[in-house]
């Protein structure tokens, strides 16, 4: 067990290396920022035209910013996050390095995951603290919308442990598609596909079921009164993801560097 | 006799259909520098990655230190330090930051990289990006990725790929030293002898797949000797065959007026002549030749594995 730590901590700090003059660490920074932004500009600009006075507008600006976010920007975001980190290895041929190290296999798949995880938790991190600190700015630039009236920190930190718990299946599934394959158009490709696929289809009475959905549903539960803190798709999306994590790592440690 | 640090028993290995190696027995004694020769294709490559366990192979057992490969694999790989092909590098990084990356992963001391920077001469370059490298550079932190764990067997393969011809000097040097200095053993791959010649204590010529040769690079040399042969061109053909068989030489009939003598020396050229003569036979021509040590790595992996003249060349007339 001690060793397997020792393996963990020093290939996640090797990994960490390896994302140093990348876009991954901009991009994890950047993409909730700018949605966050983009919705700040709008009710900066045109919440009084959509805010009903002394009306709550915290619940107005977190649905905005959840539901565009929950059904497409998060499993883009997702996609190309994945592939961007993953296909550093496959551009520089690193697998044959890394497999060829006196660390045990299963430790090359675990570390890129666990890397990736930090950085995915780092955006939705990012992406709580936006949506709070822009609510709270605009209260302080445009007193009139009324955000300093009202507080839901508690609710907006669940809405976006949700969506994160949501998003996981779809992390894993996204993250084997670039670990198992060279292309970085395949992963991006499929994982586009896959969303398109769900908005399209989102009027299926079992939509409920399909990973891509998961996201939407997790948010969803913000706006729904007294809905439970987990919604049954975020056990669906732990334990796919669950799931998908061990089947890729049991691919990755049989995988054959050619 | 002590077991060799690299051994393989009827080794096979397949892509999908294709055979790529076919019953390869290496052996590679502790201390040595073995060159592994052999044309594009032969499976060097498909080789060094068996070694690293990289692929798996379809028949036979891989046996690195003693241990078997597949059931030890962390133990014979924390001794062994690896370029595969081009160098795996991220080029968005500095040189000193790609080792930094494996130093990270092998929990090694600091102090390393600034050593392995000075060995491969790059400590100047050190702080650029890779991507500004040029293919030799690339080359050199390859190897100077090797070095890092400061491994007791390095598998290079091609480490002279790239580089310039005073770049190859430095690397045959650094290699002698890290034998015989620092006692590591080497195992590199090549397509050219004359390169490694000087270098390498052992040689295993592979070609289509299976090793047309493997021992002393001694033994290679002795292989040469007997490939000096005079062709003479004569009147009789029939006469002077009787003759040159009769004074105990392997001979061989090229065409009606040519023969193949085997000969040891350059000078016995002219006693073959001189005898031919006195026994009535005229000569038209002479003419000395001997193969080079490339010459006959080169015959050994011209001809295709099938056809058995290949070894007709290692031993020309013994059916004389
Ligand atoms: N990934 C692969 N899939 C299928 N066949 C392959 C693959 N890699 C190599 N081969 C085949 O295996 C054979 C041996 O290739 P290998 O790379 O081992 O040769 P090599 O001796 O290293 O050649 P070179 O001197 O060009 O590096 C070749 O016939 C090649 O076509
Ligand atoms: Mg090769």
């Amino acid at each position: 067990m001690n060793t397997a730590l020792t393996f963990a901590s020093r290939g996640l700090s090797a990994e960490a290396l390896k994302i140093k003059h990348t876009w991954a660490l901009w991009l994890a920074l950047l993409a909730p920022l700018s949605i966050v932004g983009m919705t700040f500009l709008v009710f900066f600009f045109k919440g009084h035209l959509f805010l009903k006075s002394n009306s709550d507008p915290w619940l107005v600006w977190a649905t905005n910013n959840f539901l565009a976010t929950a059904q497409l920007l998060v499993p883009l975001f997702l996609a190309l996050l994945t592939a961007l980190v993953n296909g550093t290895e496959h551009q520089s041929g690193g697998w044959k390095q890394l497999y060829a190290l006196p660390v045990p296999r299963w430790t090359v798949f675990l570390n890129k995951y666990l890397l990736l995880l930090a950085l995915v938790i780092l955006a939705y991190g990012t992406f709580w603290l936006g949506m709070l600190g822009g609510g709270y700015l605009l209260g302080w630039l445009r007193p009139e919308l009324g955000f300093q009236n009202f507080h839901h920190v508690q609710s907006i930190s669940l809405g976006a442990f949700r969506i994160l718990v949501g998003s996981l299946c779809i992390f894993t599934l996204q993250f084997c598609l670039s670990f198992r394959f060279k292309s970085i158009a395949l992963s991006i490709g499929l994982g586009i596909l896959f969303t398109l696929a769900f908005l399209i289809g989102s009027r299926w009475e079992h939509i409920g079921y399909y990973p891509y959905s998961w996201p939407t549903f997790s948010a969803a539960a913000f706006q729904a009164k007294g809905s439970a803190w987990f919604v049954p798709q975020m056990w669906y999306s732990l334990a796919a993801s669950g799931l998908v994590f061990l089947v890729g790592l049991w691919d990755s440690c049989r995988r054959e560097v050619r | 006799m002590k077991e060799p640090l690299i051994s393989t028993h009827q080794l096979h290995c397949r892509y999908g259909a294709l055979e790529i190696l076919k019953d390869l027995d290496l052996d590679i004694p502790e201390g040595s520098i073995y060159g592994f020769l052999g044309p594009n294709g032969a499976g060097k490559t498909t080789t060094i990655r068996l070694l690293l366990g990289l692929l798996k192979p379809t028949a036979g057992t891989i046996r690195l230190f003693g241990m078997e490969l597949e059931r030890n694999r962390v133990q014979v790989l924390q001794r062994v330090g690896a370029l595969i092909e081009t160098p795996s590098l991220y080029r968005h990084l500095s040189g000193r930051d790609n080792l930094e990356v494996m130093r990270r992963m092998l929990g090694l001391k600091k102090s390393r990289i600034d050593e392995v920077l000075e060995i491969v001469r790059l400590r100047q370059d050190a702080h650029r990006p890779v991507k500004q490298y040029s293919l030799g550079m690339c080359q050199r932190l390859g190897i100077a990725l090797a070095l890092l764990p400061d491994p007791e067997l390095l598998i290079l393969d091609e480490p002279t790929n790239g580089l310039d011809p005073s770049g190859i000097r430095e690397m045959r040097e650094l290699l002698k030293d890290l034998n015989q200095e620092h006692g590591k053993t080497i195992f590199l791959s090549s397509h050219l002898l004359s390169e490694m010649e000087k270098t390498v204590t052992h040689v295993g010529i592979l070609h289509q797949g299976q090793l047309r040769f493997q021992g002393r690079i001694q033994e290679l040399q002795k292989a040469t000797q007997q490939a000096r042969t005079v062709e003479v061109e004569v009147g009789n053909v029939l006469l002077a065959k009787e003759i040159l068989l009769y004074l105990g030489h392997a001979v061989e009939t090229l065409d009606n007026q040519r023969l193949r003598v085997a000969v040891q020396e350059k000078e016995e050229a002219a006693a073959l002549n001189q005898f031919l003569v006195e026994g009535g036979v005229a000569v038209y021509n002479l003419a000395f030749s001997a193969q080079s040590l490339e010459e006959v790595f080169l015959s050994m992996t011209e001809l295709p594995a099938f056809d058995s003249s290949a070894s007709l060349h290692l031993q020309p007339f013994l059916q004389a």
